[in-house]
C-alpha cells in the first residue's frame, strides 16, 4: 500500500529477472522455448497414458486368463477370501495360501478335530517374479509350481518362519 | 485347439494351433508348432519353467520338453527368492 500512497506502479516496482530480460531481448527465442516446454509435457502426458494404459491392459488379460486356468469354486474363493489355497502333495497336514495382491505366500499346518479345521501358520515364504508380470499372473506362477514342482518352489523360496503361532478355527469355506 | 501361453509383462502372449491339421500336413500349422516349439525351447535355455495343463481341475506338470499335443503349454517367468 505504501508505494500505492506514494504514486509508484506496481508493475514498474517489480525487480526484472534475468529470465525476464531474457524474454524480453529474445521474444521469438522465449517462444520456442515456451513451446518446447509445452510439447515436452504433452510427450510426458501421452508417454504416462499409455504405460498406464498398457498396464491396465496387461491386468485385464491376466485377470482373464486367472479366471479361465482356475476352477469357478477356486476363483470365488480368491475373491471372497483374498487368497487360494493349494494343498500339500509333500505334507498332507500343509496347505499353501497364495494372495490376491502380490505379497508373501502363507505357509499352513491343519489338522481336523472331529469336525473342527484348525490351522496354524507355519511360515511366510516370499518368491518373486525377475521380470514384474501382473498379480494375476503372479497367482497363478505360485499356483503352477507348488502343483507341479513344490520341493523346486520351497528351495527357492526365502523363508521367514513364524514361531509359536497359535492354533485356530475357521468357518469351512 | 493347443495353446501356447507366455506370461510377462504386459499380460500373456499366445499362439494357438490345431493339432489335428498338424497331422495332415497342414503348412500353417506346421509353422505355428515350429514357432512354438522354438519359444519353448528359448524359455528352456533361460532356466524359465515350463507347465503342461490339461484343465482347470487338474494339477500343472512341469515339462522338460515341448509337446505339441499338449492342450496348454505355459511359460512361467523366471523366478527368485525374494
Amino acid at each position: 500500500m505504501s508505494f500505492l500512497l506514494q504514486g509508484v506502479n506496481p508493475v514498474e516496482a517489480m525487480p526484472t529477472t534475468q529470465l525476464g530480460a531474457l524474454a524480453a531481448a529474445n521474444p521469438v527465442l522465449s517462444f520456442c522455448l515456451l513451446v518446447a516446454f509445452f510439447l515436452l509435457c504433452l510427450l510426458l502426458i501421452y508417454w504416462w497414458y499409455t504405460q498406464f494404459s498398457a498396464s491396465s491392459m496387461a491386468n485385464q488379460r491376466a485377470e482373464m486368463l486367472l479366471r479361465e486356468q482356475l476352477t469357478p469354486d477356486e476363483y470365488q474363493h480368491l475373491l471372497k477370501y483374498g487368497y487360494l489355497a493349494v494343498p500339500s502333495k509333500l505334507d498332507p497336514s500343509r496347505q499353501y495360501r497364495i494372495p490376491r495382491a502380490r505379497g508373501r505366500v502363507q505357509m499352513l499346518q491343519t489338522c481336523m478335530i472331529g469336525a473342527t479345521s484348525l490351522h496354524r501358520k507355519v511360515a511366510e515364504l516370499c518368491v518373486v517374479a525377475r521380470d514384474p508380470v501382473p498379480d494375476a499372473d503372479m497367482i497363478l506362477t505360485h499356483k503352477w509350481m507348488l502343483e507341479a514342482d513344490e520341493a523346486g518352489y520351497l528351495k527357492l523360496a526365502n523363508w521367514s518362519r513364524v514361531m509359536d503361532s497359535q492354533w485356530y478355527t475357521e468357518k469351512a469355506a | 485347439m493347443n495353446k501356447l501361453q507366455v506370461l510377462g509383462r504386459t499380460g500373456h502372449k499366445e499362439l494357438v494351433w490345431d493339432v489335428e491339421k498338424a497331422k495332415e500336413e497342414n503348412a500353417e500349422a506346421l509353422e505355428v508348432i515350429a514357432e512354438a516349439e522354438r519359444i519353448v525351447n528359448a524359455a528352456f535355455a533361460q532356466g524359465q519353467a515350463v507347465f503342461r495343463l490339461e484343465a482347470p481341475d487338474q494339477p500343472a506338470v512341469r515339462v522338460n520338453a515341448f509337446d505339441r499335443a499338449a492342450p496348454y503349454t505355459v511359460i512361467v517367468p523366471r523366478l527368485a527368492g525374494g
